[in-house]
């Protein structure tokens, strides 16, 4: 038995997770190098449109049928501007379709591609606000474009 | 340690474009994220991804958190969430079920004290690695640095005060019973040996 009581014996082993834990399964450099540099990545003056619908997240019991051929839904907001996305795979390529609400007025019919491992892509809209790229590389983007009230940049997304 | 106070401050001032104040909000908060996303089963480049994500998002969301006091849980919180996101993307399982009640065996408090004194701690993280999934969170979230208090711990996995205290329990009976019994398959795999099972390489 322990001899000081099942309450310091709790305290003790939570310890000894507490040193394993930090002498073995410390946060790699790397990984906070990447939280460091998340920082050049501030936005000011744009309205965040956040991700309100992911289908294969949201739809947990049926994401273990993804995969080719599988379209990925996702649906940004901030205020009464949408972005839609829909996403489909081909190995680590990427095919975005999508449209952005309400439609642009001419001259800001725009989108960009932020790519966390550096780049970005422009990319033009329709006048119904529609997109589309082929051949992405998989990885965190985000989309910016004109809102009606000014700026909108979504949240970052895995794809 | 950064006190709520101070925690406030830095994220005002983060919030305000200084840098150097968001340098000090990683250095803080970092080890805690990574904690989290370990607790939920994930590792390697995976683990790697959605500590970046939890990064991006504390930084579009720097400027509106509603408690910069709390920013370890509000951290906390968003890395549970985007790492449930990234499992159910795969379509591995989210176990939510409560934690069966176990009785720590006889032999458990000598295999502790044993590895109390041992130079090596890898046993701990491999038994940590065979309790339930509930228990692999909540003990990482538990043992974390900076510490969270129970309130963040609760926010953070969505789960009542109360559950904490008694769950806590049970899931060192588990890790009590998953050493004994490493450490004994240990003793008949070889005998004489040190009778630690080493954790398999982490970076």
């Amino acid at each position: 038995m322990n001899a000081g009581g099942p309450q310091e014996a709790d305290e003790q082993l939570l310890e000894l997770i507490r040193e394993a834990t930090a002498a073995q399964d410390a946060v790699p450099d790397r990984v906070v190098d990447a939280a460091r540099a998340a920082w050049t990545w501030r936005t000011v003056d744009a309205e965040l449109a956040a991700l309100l619908h992911d289908s294969t997240a949201d739809e947990g019991a049926l994401a273990g049928v993804r995969g080719a051929g599988t379209v990925r839904a996702l649906s940004f907001g901030a205020g009464d501007h949408m972005i839609e996305v829909e996403i489909s795979e081909d190995g680590d390529r990427r095919r975005l379709v999508g449209q952005v609400m309400p439609a642009p007025a001419p001259g800001e019919r725009t989108i960009v591609v932020d790519r966390i491992d550096g780049g970005s892509l422009e990319l033009e809209l329709d006048e119904l606000g529609r997109f589309g790229v082929d051949r992405l590389r998989a990885g965190l983007i985000r989309l910016r474009t004109m809102g009606v009230d000014g700026r909108v940049v979504t949240e970052w997304v895995a794809i | 340690m950064l006190q709520p106070e101070e925690a406030r401050l830095y994220v005002l001032a983060a919030a305000g474009g200084d840098r150097a104040a968001w340098d000090r909000l990683v250095e803080e908060y970092s080890g805690l994220v990574w904690s989290v996303i370990r607790g939920c089963g994930l590792f390697g480049a995976e683990a790697a991804d959605v500590s970046q994500t939890v990064w991006l998002r504390f930084v579009e969301h720097i400027d509106r958190l509603r408690q910069a006091e709390r920013a370890g849980a509000w951290l906390a919180t968003t890395a549970r969430h985007e790492c449930f996101r990234v499992l159910r993307r795969s379509g591995r399982q989210v176990v939510t079920a409560e934690v069966p009640e176990v009785a720590a065996p006889d032999d458990a408090d000598a295999v502790i004290e044993a590895l109390a004194t041992a130079a090596d701690r890898g046993a701990i993280l491999v038994a940590l690695g065979r309790i339930p999934p509930r228990c692999q969170e909540l003990l990482r979230l538990m043992t974390a640095e900076p510490p969270l208090t129970y309130d963040d711990i609760a926010l953070s996995m969505d789960v009542p005060r109360g559950w904490i205290g008694p769950t806590r329990g049970r899931c060192l009976n588990h890790l009590r019973r998953a050493l004994a019994e490493d450490a004994a398959a240990d003793r008949g795999a070889s005998p004489g040996g040190s009778g630690i099972r080493h954790a398999p390489g982490g970076s």
